[in-house]
């Protein structure tokens, strides 16, 4: 699944726990693509989760 | 030291008050060769110095002991306990034994209230765990104020080789008794509430870089500063300030988030998030993402001081 974020300004903890949610109800068969998330939310789950599932990061900003 | 843990099926925290090398690695490195004996698995986190002079004295044994650099790991003290948790976890089943040293001259006073609050946090966090932890106090360098308190937040006091029980001994009380000194004259105001919190993040960021702080130290405050702002809005109040200055004594920026509510646990911020799912990660990110984190909460409200250091390695 392929979501782009690029209008996207900002996220927090709350934001990022939903689509981590959504990522593992995807999973194994699918997986989350982000396009163009705020740099912030590699930050969250580096800090916050110590197991993520997969999600794929595609042009940071 | 065997005689406070003979009996003991929970925590047993005792305070060794060393005013020499000799002192300290009489205490420690006795402690640690017991734990060895025994099968304990131990962690010590000590600064850096120390960590080298305990070593040197395992010599071969030091192997068998798990060492961490507490000038790195307890810069923010809240920290510390889930990393300790994180070790008795990894060793289930049996004691555990830790050295901790999260206080050291030339501590400032906000650091030394967060060290305060962890080692009186340490009593409810380990209460049920078998665990003994071992804090060293160095009682020639450091202020008597903080001896004073180490009486408070330790079950047991060694001076030498016996153990005696504390007199002043409080559990965790301590750590709901921290007094916050008043923010400085020049700090700038803003109210939020769930409909400027972008207009919020503005304000932090400009205020952080005109005080010098680069960009990705600023954004980590942003975050910081949205996540404590959102706990309020959504567990306290409808509303509450932030107020940013420079500490121009510690080289900080310090951004101070207060509400009326209050935040029911103790040690908020300081669990181990689950893999899974969970709430009341917002916290625990706030204290990884900044270097020092004083928290206030009683009946009449909620003080949050968040310190991002200028000159942060």
């Amino acid at each position: 699944m392929h979501l782009q974020l690029g209008e996207l300004d900002f996220i927090d903890v709350v934001g990022t726990r939903a689509l981590i949610n959504l990522a593992e109800r995807l999973a194994p068969s699918h997986r989350l693509v982000l396009h163009e998330p705020p740099a912030v939310l590699r930050r969250i789950i580096e800090l916050a989760w110590r197991d993520p599932p997969d999600i794929e990061l595609i042009g940071e900003r | 030291m065997t005689t406070i843990a003979d009996h003991s099926e929970g925590l047993v925290h005792p305070a060794l008050f060393y005013e020499s090398d000799e002192d300290y690695l009489a205490g420690v490195v006795s402690f640690l060769r017991e734990g060895l004996e025994a099968d304990e698995p131990a962690l010590v986190a000590v600064p850096k110095p120390k960590l080298e002079l305990i070593k040197t004295d395992l010599k071969g044994s030091a192997g068998n002991v798990a060492f961490i650099d507490m000038l790195e790991l307890g810069r923010n003290p809240s920290r510390i306990i889930p990393a300790v948790r994180r070790f008795t976890d990894t060793h289930p089943g049996g004691r555990t034994r830790f050295v901790g040293e999260p206080m050291w001259p030339g501590r400032s006073p906000a650091e030394i209230r967060e060290a305060t609050r962890h080692e009186a946090l340490l009593n409810l966090a380990f209460d049920d765990t078998p665990t003994t932890i071992l804090c060293p106090y160095d009682a020639a360098g450091l202020d008597n104020d903080v001896l004073a308190d180490a009486q408070r937040t330790h079950p047991h006091l060694l001076y030498g080789a016996t153990p005696r029980p504390s007199e002043h001994y409080i559990g965790h009380a301590l750590a709901a008794q921290t007094h916050l000194p008043p923010r400085p004259p020049g700090a700038q105001r803003l109210t939020f509430d769930r409909d400027n919190l972008s207009a919020m993040r503005r304000f932090v960021a400009e205020h952080a870089t005109s005080f010098g702080l680069g960009a990705d130290r600023a954004q980590d405050l942003i975050l910081a500063a949205t996540e404590v702002a959102t706990n309020t809005i959504v567990h306290a109040t409808p509303a509450g300030t932030l107020d940013i200055w420079h500490a121009h004594d510690t080289g900080a920026v310090i951004g101070e988030l207060t509400d009326t509510g209050q935040i029911p646990d103790p040690l908020a911020g300081r669990h181990v998030p689950s893999p899974q799912g969970g709430g009341g990660r917002g916290l625990w990110l706030v204290n990884q993402l900044c270097d020092l984190v004083e928290l206030h909460t009683g009946p009449t409200g909620t003080i949050i001081r968040l310190h991002a250091q200028l000159c942060s390695s």
